[in-house]
């Protein structure tokens, strides 16, 4: 009774043996890979729009920072206390109470270089939109990638 | 295309060479599609789950432990996946009575399947082979044609190892008695046609 099981099993086996294996259709492992290389390229093209970005804050500080500089009232700083007595905290105190004043001040002498501003936040917003539109109106375009298949 | 082992790409791939992976790919992409092929039965559905197991087994790469097969972990994944999708689409097939393989003994094959000429074998098989639900389908393969050890279908198919050795041989029984019925109907068949001839 064991030898005919155990014919059967052999026999089985080489029946199954001669089922020929499937085949996925051409080019399924260059499409696995696609689909494996492309969130690498999107993660280093975000990547990429992130350092734009940081770059351009850098730029920007870069560009303020002279300007106010050469705007601000630097005489100010000498109305800071080198060692604190009730004369100088009195002066403080008239500090605080004049700085909406200096604010004012400060806002006139930026109105002398509203165009240098308006060109600065143009150029950022500029690069807002583009790395906005690089994000989610291309893709919406485009759904499909070269070989095919659908984005996910 | 002579491969590596599983291991030396796994380690490219950790060290950062992505593009080792397309080897993986290439070595198991057969074996993992004859899976979900035997399970879903549609070439189209059987390449989308072949293909999304493959890409699962890459994203979890950096959890996968050496203890276990490369390939045992991509089966199971590509076994898992096929089978949520047939239960998904409820194309679970109606398996034999139960009475019926009980009452089947493998001795009875001894009768008429050896006399049976091997072409007719190997298409009864493939006939009886179509009778299984999925899941059987797919472990009796793995055992005969792929020559997997119990232990790895248990691993591949979550199974116990015991309940793997009860399912081969209660499957083994399905086939004998699909393949016997089989040659019963073809007998009738060639008897109906045969007196018809003799009786004008």
């Amino acid at each position: 009774m064991k030898n005919i099981s155990y014919q059967n099993d052999e026999l089985l086996r080489k029946l199954f043996k001669r089922i020929t294996p499937e085949s996925p259709s051409a080019g399924f492992a260059e499409r696995v890979m696609d689909l494996i290389i492309q969130p690498e390229v999107d993660m280093s093209a975000h990547q990429q729009t992130v350092n734009k970005l940081l770059w351009t804050l850098i730029a920007a500080v870069a560009l303020i920072i002279p300007v106010l500089f050469f705007l601000l009232d630097w005489s100010l700083l000498d109305l800071f206390p080198k060692s604190i007595s009730a004369e100088t905290f009195n002066r403080f105190i008239v500090l605080l109470s004049n700085l909406p004043d200096y604010f004012s001040s400060v806002l006139n002498g930026l109105k002398q270089f509203s165009l240098l501003f308006i060109i600065l936040a143009a150029g950022v917003a500029l690069i807002f939109i583009d790395s906005l539109l690089n994000k989610s109106l291309i893709r919406n375009i485009f759904p499909f990638n070269l070989a095919g298949h659908e984005a996910k | 295309m002579k491969f590596e082992t599983d291991i030396f790409y796994i380690q490219q791939i950790i060290a950062g060479n992505a593009r080792a992976y397309a080897f993986l790919v290439e070595k198991h992409k057969e074996m993992v599609f004859s899976i979900a092929l035997k399970i879903l039965h549609n070439r189209e559905d059987a390449e989308e789950v072949a293909q999304d197991a493959f890409v699962k087994a890459y994203q979890s790469l950096s959890g996968f432990k050496n203890e276990a097969k490369f390939s045992t972990w991509l089966y199971r994944i590509v076994y898992n996946s096929a089978i949520s999708k047939v239960r998904k689409k409820k194309l679970e097939l109606s398996p034999l009575d139960d009475s019926t393989i009980n009452n089947y003994s493998d001795d009875n094959m001894d009768s008429n399947f050896f006399l049976v000429e091997e072409p007719d074998q190997f298409e009864l098989l493939q006939k009886a082979l179509q009778s299984l639900p999925e899941d059987e389908n797919v472990i009796v393969s793995l055992f005969y044609q792929n020559d997997h050890s119990i232990e790895d279908i248990s691993a591949i198919t979550g199974l116990t190892v015991a309940n793997v050795k009860v399912k081969l041989h209660r499957i083994r029984k399905k086939l004998y008695t699909e393949m016997q019925k089989l040659i019963n109907l073809e007998d009738s068949e060639y008897s109906r046609v045969h007196f018809k001839e003799v009786t004008g």
